[in-house]
């Protein structure tokens, strides 16, 4: 008998927290425009090993293996809404969890896919979606962070020039196992200025792969800040940079001779696949050959001007001479008839 | 034996009542081995429209307060949650008339709350580029909600030409 009634209590617990559940989510539902979105359906075992699995999406998945979750998405208006579902990146930075703003993209958002992209649910109506998530079998072990979206929008209102949108989503933690080399990835360490030996000025971007795969960098240099505020570029790698990974090599930019020699600052995007990377420096190109004999028709001018100067200063010393010379005569003549 | 029978019946229709599912998540240890799941609920955003007033150049254009509510019905404990703003280009009808969403701030006021949660809110955002956090949960137990005005302001540039500008203002809530 005891044990009948502590059951009891036990059902009664029960039914009354959900009570407090459905009244909060009725009060929800006054306000228009509402969207709510549940993880469903996980496994104990799951939520056993991680309670988070209870309400993100907390995968370990190998490379080539297909995940798949359910997720519920409700309409908390009492009309009809379209439920917009889609994928977007998240990262963690400053101890938060961030979903970044739509659309977004990253190596998970691309690996997963919903088996709808939008649902028309009636007022208080929710419907249940799967959610795949297929690695691919190349993909590179570590841990990727996304998020599941149901997007509601509102009507633009008379008078109203912004439309809202009101998403709610669930979390996405999926850890890549495996062997698989490490991911892309490179860095850019030196940007220098320098010529080739027929004076063409050259950017050459210091590039080591870090990651794990051989890297392809293409991209362009941007050249600002230059004398009397000139920009020049974008100038587009024209050779692609092929880099295993250890190592490193320069990605050289070679640019036009009439360009002045600065100082620039030097902006270099590069890129691999969807891995991009950029660094910027400030330095101005090694004088030139140009750039000397640019120099030297200043000087020959003043060479030419000074012979002009010493020709006139002869001419006029002549001058004076050949007039001191005639007057003489005349003195002469003139202390003759004295 | 009928007793147990009995509590066996009232039970399971207590249960069916519910709507448990096969979910262990907070089991309780019931002397006759019988265990109950609480099933967690939706996590949630509803927003009321905003309402921006025309203005002149060199103006800003201030919306009304609009009630924004977060509803975190899935019965957890220590998982927070995170509402951002973000808003795109505003556009006009004429597409090269653009006003930059860093013009635009979001001020959010305290949230009030139910359940047990703290709600931690950013009192201005500046710039809606990127999504911004306005309201942080954390130390929740159970579930919580939380409501809270908002007002929008775009600082029309002077040299804003005149048209109708459009934006989409995104809430989110993860």
């Amino acid at each position: 008998m005891r044990k009948m009634i502590s059951a009891m209590i036990v059902s009664l617990i029960a039914t009354s927290s959900l009570a407090v559940a459905t009244t909060a989510f009725a009060s929800t539902s006054d306000s228009a425009g509402g969207v709510g979105i549940q993880l469903t359906d996980v496994p104990a075992a799951a939520i056993e090993a991680d309670p988070r699995a209870a309400s993100y999406i907390v995968n370990a998945v190998e490379p080539g293996a297909t995940a798949k979750s359910q997720v519920t998405v409700a309409n908390l208006s009492t009309a009809a809404q379209t439920v917009y579902l889609y994928t977007g990146s998240a990262a963690i930075a400053d101890g938060v969890f961030q979903g970044d703003a739509n659309p977004s993209a990253n190596e998970l958002t691309s690996w997963t896919s919903i088996n709808r992209s939008e649902i028309t649910l009636a007022g208080g109506e929710e419907e249940a979606v799967t959610i795949t998530i297929a690695i691919p079998v190349d993909a590179a072990p570590g841990e990727r962070y996304g998020a599941v979206w149901a997007e509601v929008r509102g009507e633009p209102s008379t008078g109203s020039s912004v439309i809202q949108a009101s998403r709610a989503g669930i979390r996405m933690y999926v850890t890549v196992g495996g062997d698989n080399a490490a991911a892309t990835d490179f860095i850019i360490a030196s940007l220098t200025p320098s010529r080739t030996d027929s004076g063409l000025p050259q950017v050459s971007a210091y590039v080591t792969n870090s990651g794990g795969r051989a890297i392809d960098a293409t991209g362009t240099l941007m050249l600002k800040n230059g004398p009397g505020g000139l920009s020049a570029g974008p100038f587009t790698l024209t050779q692609t940079t092929t880099i295993e990974p250890g190592k490193s090599q320069n990605a050289v930019f070679t640019l036009d001779r009439s360009l002045p020699d600065g100082p620039w600052t030097a902006q270099v995007d590069l890129v691999s696949g969807i891995t991009e990377r950029s660094a910027e420096s400030t330095f101005a190109f090694p004088e030139s050959v140009a750039s000397k004999t640019e120099a030297s028709p200043i000087l020959e001018n003043m060479i030419i001007i000074g012979f002009i100067a010493i020709g006139i200063i002869l001419l006029a010393v002549t001058a004076i001479t050949i007039t001191r010379s005639r007057r003489r005569p005349h003195h002469r003549n003139r202390e003759d008839q004295h | 034996m009928r007793t147990l029978t009995r509590s066996a019946i009232v039970l399971s229709a207590a249960i069916a009542l519910v709507g448990v599912s096969a979910l262990p998540a907070a089991a309780v240890d019931a002397p006759s081995d019988i265990e109950v799941a609480v099933d967690g609920g939706v996590l949630s955003i509803t927003s009321e429209p905003v309402v921006m007033p025309n203005v002149a150049p060199g103006l800003a254009s201030t919306s009304a307060a609009f009630n924004v509510t977060v509803g975190d019905l899935r019965a957890q404990s220590t998982l927070g949650w995170v509402t951002t703003v973000s808003m795109t280009t505003l556009t006009g009808a004429t597409p090269a008339n653009v006003i930059s969403p860093a013009l635009v701030t979001y001020t959010a006021t305290e949230a009030v709350t139910t359940g047990t949660a703290t709600v931690v809110e950013t009192a201005t955002v500046t710039d809606l580029t990127a999504a911004t956090a306005v309201q942080t949960a954390t130390a929740i137990t159970g579930n919580n909600t939380a409501a809270w005005d908002s007002t929008l302001s775009v600082a029309v540039p002077a040299a804003a030409l005149t048209d109708t500008y459009t934006a989409i203002l995104t809430q989110s809530v993860l």
